[in-house]
């Protein structure tokens, strides 16, 4: 093509500058969100223990944490799509095609667990043991009932060595860091 | 070889002028289709990541205990550190979009590089984050080797762990890259209040990068 | 109204001969180029993968023993053979075929536009095309040499079977990923190019059909396709042993895979139909001389075929250990996606109803897709009832089915599309006579080749066996009725490759075709023959409806 076929950029339209008010108070909520989940998460557990003095507030409740951080995540997310990447002032199209694709992630969400959730009740010990080959009958590993493996002798519950270094394991380590390094 | 016609003056600012390519008929046109074309690819991304989503709530369903055990071992301060550095890129980014709205090259540039700086502190958190699970013995898949207390099915949590956060840092990298380019474009005068189309394109890569690990942050580190 | 009528200058450039060289060819970002090159591709995987099918049916020709050895070497052979026509069809056929191929050129002459909208991305997408197919076709070589064993999965790749097999599954998923990679670029530049280049005038609605039908494509393309992509990088690193999710061995869950497999892998059945659907829309109506019946009924009805396709995915799964629950809920949505499929066919009868039809060789390819697809969809049904389904799964009932759609439904619209269309790339007519035999041989090759498989089907003949005995109740029928299949895919294999001859020998010595052959009043008819690089001469711009046959010729 030559030059002269092309024309000039002249955009038509106004250009939509996201204002400082705009731009730093929507850092200053997603901040907030944030902080707020992780207070939800990490001290909200406590503090009813400590001063309502409910029982494992952290198990018990652990559903009800869960999807107040999960909704908080969404907040978040909805400012983020909304006011930094602008769709709220953006062409109808393009809000339809981000909509659209939380939609079908919503078809494979819902779809998928229809299935991996009403299987659950299948997948009992006692089904296992009955129906499942023969290498998979003493499995412990199914669905829902994982076991718990106790820390090994001279570790902590957080994998930290408790003291010094034990001569089994140094050889590990030694390995993991040359393995990360290269 | 820089006829005045192709040179554009804004205040003080010399820009290189931008035509629009022979198949459009207008600059609207062609911004226009840019744009929407970084919106289905944005889509295709969030669909990508979404299997993955599936797969971590498939698992934390069927193993919850598990799930539940495994948050524990992870550090939820780095987490909330490194949410806090990719909010602030998002926000240098747009300050920096909005500068090159305004044609004002200099804070451009500048907004654009502390985004580059904001993600290069991301990985270095994301490296000690790593590097120590890696000293704990906490790899994905067949060599998990940890030795704490742990439920037999914790390699799940990790595997997914470690390949939500990849891709993401992947992403993250790719999104580095993306703006120095668009740094350097921006410097030697290539987008002014006309033209500003790989900036847009390139901050709406970013932020997804960061709504993605909005959800990846609670999801490993605060859901218990 | 285009000004149609304006002499254009016959100056004889075109895009064929716009520039010379080979450089000047690769690097175009003309999307005419880029159609044909992906145009000569398909026709080359075409004949590849058809060439794997001739030798699967070969070697099920005779009971008890084949063309291949009778032991373990033999049997994987075969599994690789049915693999690679597997992958070969899907991926490097079927998919890209009529969207990438015809699509491209077509899509931006019908819509009265000088090109896609990221010329680029059009070729970028094709040199990712020709990256998957040569890493394939690596696949393949390198078993021979014994750098692997051999690719014997299958082109679904399930888990747990490619976790443990020694074949190359890596480098084949890596394959299948880039490929999807190309294809989700076409669909994304088609999306942006049907939204925002449509010429002054072309509101929605004005668009002629085989743009609903590639839009609907590429809305799939671009929605499934990224799930394709994670779903072979976990495979990828389920391989590598970096993460468990498919590995039932360490409390994975296969059939996990196979819902992440088929979420893309369903609709993309509809990749694969649907652009086949608007090449049927456009000949039909333009060889019947009428109006299309029900334009708006077929133009929604491609829209929701591919918002349905996405919901319906667990019918691959009904014998794979999936919930009834869930089964249920896929087999009622699986009968709800016949609806809109069934528009469609009826509203192309009502066309051909009381039209003035022209037995050309397109309008003969489209009758026996009516004929073939209808015959295709109807057998899906019981495939899509729980309770038929246990009895007919992993039968050559599902095979041929299968076909009936595939092979029946989008490869013979891909002819009909070429035949159509022929005239306005190459500006050469073929011979007329040569392709009438041609689909003559490939209706009844495919008729001979498939239907007799349905009747395998019903008497128990099991899917991707390598080797059968006779020596039971029922061995009469699998004898007879494969040896009839093998014979049907022989003539199919002829008809094919005769249709093709016949079409590249009329780039050198065919006729001259003249702007417009069959009458047509798309807008691509009103373009120069074969177009110029920037495909029209003129400022297009349309005031009408894409059809208008009877009392209004549309050109003045």
């Amino acid at each position: 093509m030559s030059e002269h076929d092309h024309h000039l950029v002249e955009a038509q339209h106004e250009p939509h500058a996201i204002s400082f008010k705009a731009a730093f108070g929507v850092t200053f909520l997603l901040i907030a969100f944030t902080l707020f989940n992780v207070f939800v998460s990490v001290c909200v557990p406590h503090l009813l223990e400590k001063f309502l003095k409910v029982h494992n507030a952290a198990a018990e409740y652990s559903t009800v944490f869960n999807c107040v951080i999960m909704g908080g995540a969404t907040l978040c997310g909805v400012l983020v799509v909304g006011l930094f990447m602008h769709i709220v002032a953006d062409t109808p199209v393009n809000r339809l095609t981000f909509i659209s694709g939380t939609i079908f992630l919503g078809f494979f969400f819902l779809f998928t667990l229809s299935d991996t959730l009403t299987r659950r009740t299948q997948a009992t010990p006692e089904f296992i043991k009955d129906h499942a080959p023969a290498s998979f009958r003493n499995s412990s590993e199914i669905p829902g009932k994982a076991v718990l493996i106790p820390a090994k002798e001279g570790y902590q519950k957080n994998g930290e060595e408790i003291e010094g270094h034990g001569h089994g394991h140094d050889h590990d380590h030694g390995h993991s860091h040359e393995g990360h390094a290269h | 070889m820089a006829t005045e016609k192709q040179i554009t003056k804004i205040g003080n600012d010399f820009f290189k002028t931008r035509f629009v390519a022979h198949h459009f008929a207008t600059a609207d046109q062609e911004f226009d289709a840019c744009k929407f074309g970084m919106w289905m690819f944005l889509l295709t991304e969030i669909m990508l990541f979404g299997g993955l989503f599936v797969a971590w709530v498939v698992y934390r369903l069927w193993y919850p205990e598990t799930f539940k055990h495994c948050a524990q071992l992870m550090d939820w301060k780095l987490g909330l550190v490194n949410t806090c550095i990719l909010i602030l890129s998002s926000l240098t980014m747009s300050l920096a979009i909005r500068a090159v709205k305004m044609s004002d090259k200099k804070t451009a540039v500048k907004m654009m590089l502390a985004t580059v700086l904001c993600g290069a502190g991301f990985l270095i958190v994301k490296y000690f984050e790593y590097s120590h699970k890696f000293h704990l013995g906490i790899f994905p898949g067949a060599n998990f080797s940890f030795d704490g207390e742990h439920y037999s099915n914790a390699h799940h949590f990790f595997s997914l762990y470690f390949v939500m956060t990849g891709t993401h840092v992947l992403h993250v990298i790719i999104g580095m890259t993306a703006i120095l380019w668009c740094s350097y474009r921006a410097a030697r005068g290539h987008f002014y209040k006309d033209y500003y189309t790989p900036v847009e394109l390139t901050g709406m890569y970013w932020h997804l990068v960061e709504l993605i690990w909005i959800f990846l942050f609670p999801m490993f580190y605060l859901i218990k | 109204m285009s000004t149609h009528d304006t002499p254009h200058a016959d100056s004889g450039v075109n895009y064929l001969n716009a520039s010379k060289g080979l450089g000047n060819w690769l690097l175009t970002l003309d999307h005419k180029r880029i159609g044909l090159m992906y145009l000569w591709s398909v026709m080359f995987f075409l004949l590849v993968g058809g060439a794997f099918a001739l030798l699967i049916r070969l070697q099920l020709a005779f009971p008890g023993h084949g063309f291949l050895p009778q032991d373990a070497s033999g049997k994987d052979m075969y599994n690789e053979f049915f693999t690679l026509h597997g992958v070969i069809m899907v991926f490097l056929v079927i998919i890209p075929g009529i969207p990438a191929a015809l699509g491209n050129f077509f899509l931006p002459l019908q819509l009265g536009a000088k090109d896609v909208a990221f010329p680029k991305l059009n070729l970028i997408s094709f040199y990712l095309y020709w990256v998957g197919a040569i890493m394939a076709i690596v696949a393949i070589i390198g078993s021979n040499f014994g750098w692997w064993g051999r690719l014997d999965t299958g082109w679904t790749f399930y888990t747990s079977y490619s976790i443990v097999t020694s074949g190359p599954v890596i480098l084949a998923v890596s394959a299948a990923f880039i490929l999807g990679f190309s294809s989700i670029f076409t669909g994304l530049n088609f999306v942006a190019t049907i939204h925002k280049m449509r010429c002054p005038g072309m509101g929605w609605y004005r668009m002629p059909l085989f743009l609903w039908a590639v839009y609907a494509t590429a809305i799939i393309q671009v929605l499934a396709t990224p799930v394709l992509g994670i779903t072979l990088l976990m495979l990828i690193m389920e391989k590598l042993d970096i993460i468990h999710v498919f590995n039932p061995d360490k409390g994975g869950d296969p059939i996990l895979f196979q819902h992440f497999f088929w979420f893309y892998s369903h609709p993309a059945v509809y990749i694969m139909i649907l652009p086949g659907m608007g090449v049927i829309s456009e000949i039909i109506s333009a060889q019947s001389k009428k109006v299309i019946f029900g334009y708006k009924a077929i133009a929604n009805s491609s829209i929701a075929i591919a918002v349905i396709s996405f919901v319906v995915w667990g019918h691959h799964m009904f014998m794979s250990g999936q919930t009834t629950y869930a089964g249920a809920v896929f087999s009622f949505l699986t009968f709800a996606v016949a609806i809109p499929t069934a528009i469609k066919v009826c509203n192309w009868v009502a066309t051909l109803y009381q039209g003035s039809i022209s037995l050309d060789t397109p309008m003969l390819y489209a009758l026996s897709f009516l004929f073939l697809f209808t015959i295709g969809g109807l057998t899906g049904i019981p495939l899509a009832t729980l309770s038929t389904d246990i009895v007919f799964h992993d039968t050559y009932y599902v095979v041929a089915h299968f076909h009936y759609v595939m092979f029946g439904g989008t490869i013979i619209a891909f002819f009909a599309g070429l035949h159509y269309w022929w005239p306005k790339m190459f500006g050469r007519m073929y011979n007329e006579f040569v392709a009438k035999c041609c689909c003559l041989a490939i209706f009844v090759g495919f008729n001979l080749c498939f239907f007799t498989q349905f009747f395998l089907g019903f008497a128990g003949f099991p899917r991707r066996y390598y080797s059968y005995s006779v020596d039971h109740e029922l061995g009469e029928v699998w004898r007879s009725m494969s040896g009839f299949s093998s014979i049907g895919a022989m003539i199919l294999g002829v008809g094919v490759l005769v249709s093709f001859v016949n079409l590249i020998v009329a780039i050198y010595t065919g006729r001259k075709a003249s702007d417009n052959p069959w009458g047509g009043t798309t807008l691509e008819w009103t373009a120069p023959t074969p177009p110029p690089t920037l495909n029209f001469d003129h400022d297009v711009s349309i005031d009408r409806d894409p059809y208008i046959y009877g009392k209004n010729t549309g050109h003045h």
